[in-house]
């Protein structure tokens, strides 16, 4: 097993030309890259013109947390043998908690990293965003929605019935 | 006033997929309502991959009875969400109406949304209903079980206790891209096994939870795992499945099982648990009954006879050539009679040289003997089994047991006995796991 030290390095290199040197392993959470690499296995050097370095480094920090991790998970398995059930369920729970403190972002930073996430195909931290997303719109009215995202209503009230009473079983209340 | 320079309206710039997959997430209700936010909203909702219909979420919580004015809306606000959707294919349908409901009015409702539903190609389709709706759907053309793009079916049978009679009858299976099929609640027999097993040729995942199963056979080549929880078992079941991986069968509630597993080339983790504490003696001998044939690495089972398959002598200078389960690494064994658990424990230490770790979890008796009775009849077995341990490789022995029962005085001298079993030779590690009684137990 190759270990950090000899492990491979790659460098992102983010829209505003910033460059980020990580370890092939955390690239590799990226199924866009991982399939770039897996196509042409001696490029080094990545350019990803549609992320800028802001977002990048959210990323990259998110891949390197959930890449330490796994590899925590696996050294503990491989040392007793056999992984502990509370140990596990501690970890996981460590890990959602860092989640959660990681989606504490503003509602243009939370758009702009569902983007990144969904170029850069990371699944976890995809469905994380889309969920956070979701959260915020969930048991809000439609005017606290818009004042969340800085959503412009450019519908009339004439417009806004006239959805209502064409639509009306998507508003009927239940008793 | 908001500046609108610095605050633009990112989310409504996602492109489409990304706004339907976040609208997923969410209630259809809720996700239904954004069409009023702005022009680009309007609707997106109406391309949704993912449609979760829970009649749990879908009325106030604080409303915990049901009430059959808002299980109607509900069914008919399913409808009309399907019937205003964009022709687009759907991903997963997930429809659940409340358990045990009688009105009968919503029922036709909730047919028509099934099949609704099944017009947008689903791949992932579960549908908690009462058995009277589930059947009703089978019957048209396409119904649940002709609809081709279907990779995982989840049926829930709500009305079990009022329509229990109805078998789950299947006239044509045709599901080339199944692969995982549950059902929950139902009663089913030799025919639907059958056709279920040739009208989906790739079913690799089979789970059956609290159903009826008048089934003398369940043969597949392909399937991969099967899961028989809590189920009734009215008749004798032969399972054969050469490419079974993945196999887990209890049987704490009811009173008889006889399971026969045949080709069995590649399991690799099974566990069975078919306790018959409540079983009087003469059942027990005769009705729990469990042959094992060929090979396992993980393997976990309780009260089953063995004898028939378990030659004292012979087996042990051609151990290693000729064992079943070379490649079992880990076993638990379950049993209320000390006397099968130690042939139990002699039968796997002949027949399985790797055998690292071996669990032992025994269950209260409710026999009348007394326990110098019972460990005189378990003497013979228990000193072949200390024989077989001196003999072999390193073991770790684990004696799982139920808090309550740790003071019985069998239990006692079973901890004794491993204890100085362990202290005797080097090769065995010995520990006692002692379980918080549950409740389930407690009750008796």
């Amino acid at each position: 097993m190759a270990r950090s030290s000899t492990e491979n390095m790659i460098t992102l290199m983010s829209s505003d030309g910033e460059e980020f040197m990580v370890t092939e392993k955390v690239a590799r959470e990226c199924t866009t890259i991982r399939n770039m690499l897996e196509d042409d296995c001696v490029i080094t050097n990545i350019p990803l013109p549609n992320v800028t370095s802001d977002i990048l480094s959210m990323v990259i920090e998110y891949c390197m947390e959930h890449v330490a991790a796994a590899e925590k998970a696996a050294a503990e398995t491989a040392e007793k043998g056999s992984s502990s059930a509370p140990a596990a369920a501690k970890a996981n729970k460590d890990l959602e908690e860092w989640d959660k403190a990681f989606m504490n972002v503003d509602v243009y930073t939370l758009c702009d990293l569902i983007l990144a996430a969904n170029y850069l195909n990371v699944s976890g931290l995809l469905d994380l965003t889309i969920q956070t997303a979701a959260n915020l719109i969930k048991g809000k009215s439609p005017e606290q929605i818009r004042k969340t995202f800085h959503i412009q209503n450019d519908l009339s009230l004439e417009e806004e019935e006239k959805i209502r009473s064409q639509t009306p079983w998507a508003f009927e209340k239940s008793e | 006033m908001e500046n609108n320079l610095t605050h633009s309206d990112m989310i409504s710039d996602l492109p489409d997929a990304l706004l339907t997959h976040i609208l997923s997430f969410m209630n259809p209700k809720e996700a239904v309502q954004t069409c009023i936010l702005s022009k680009r909203w309007r609707t997106t909702w109406a391309s949704m991959p993912v449609l979760r219909f829970d009649y749990g979420k879908f009325v106030p919580l604080a409303i915990e009875a049901i009430h059959e004015g808002n299980l109607v809306k509900f069914v008919k606000f399913v409808r009309e969400m399907l019937q205003n959707r964009e022709s687009l294919l759907l991903d997963t349908f997930e429809f659940w109406l409340p358990n045990r409901h009688d009105f009968f009015s919503a029922d036709l409702f909730s047919a028509e949304c099934i099949l609704l539903a099944l017009k947008f190609k689903p791949r992932v389709f579960s549908v908690r209903a009462s058995m009277q709706v589930i059947l009703s759907c089978t019957d048209p053309i396409p119904n649940i079980f002709t609809c081709a793009s279907l990779q995982s079916i989840s049926l829930h049978d709500t009305s079990f206790c009022h329509a229990g009679d109805k078998f789950l009858q299947l006239r044509a299976v045709n599901l080339p891209h199944l692969k995982l099929f549950k059902l929950f609640m139902g009663r089913v027999n030799d025919h639907f096994f059958k056709i279920l097993f040739s009208g989906c040729p790739g079913l690799e995942e089979l789970e059956l939870r609290f159903c009826h199963l008048h089934v003398s056979l369940a043969s597949s080549e392909i399937l991969k795992s099967l899961v028989l929880k809590h189920c009734d078992f009215k008749k004798k079941l032969v399972i054969s499945t050469p490419n079974l991986v993945h196999l887990d069968i209890d049987n704490e509630n009811y009173d008889a099982v006889n399971i026969s597993l045949q080709n069995m080339a590649s399991l690799v983790n099974a566990r069975i648990q078919c306790s018959d504490m409540h079983v009087n003696d003469t059942l027990r001998s005769s009705n729990c009954g469990l042959t094992l044939h060929n090979h396992s690495s993980k393997f976990c089972m309780s009260d089953h006879t063995l004898e028939s398959s378990y030659t004292k002598k012979g087996t042990e200078k051609d151990a290693s050539n000729c064992s079943d389960f070379y490649t079992l690494k880990s076993l638990l064994l379950g049993c209320s009679n000390l006397s099968n658990l130690f042939k139990s424990i002699n039968f796997f230490l002949h027949k399985s040289p790797n055998l690292k770790k071996l669990c032992l979890e025994v269950f209260p008796e409710h026999h009348k003997k007394t326990c110098e009775e019972e460990w005189r009849n378990a003497r013979l077995s228990y000193e072949e089994c200390v024989d077989a341990l001196r003999k072999g490789g390193r073991i770790e022995v684990v004696l799982i047991t139920e808090s309550l029962f740790m003071m019985e005085e069998r239990i006692t001298k079973l901890i004794q006995a491993l204890n100085e079993l362990a202290n005797s030779t080097r090769r065995i590690r010995a520990f006692v796991f002692v379980r918080i009684t549950s409740s389930y137990h407690c009750l008796r």
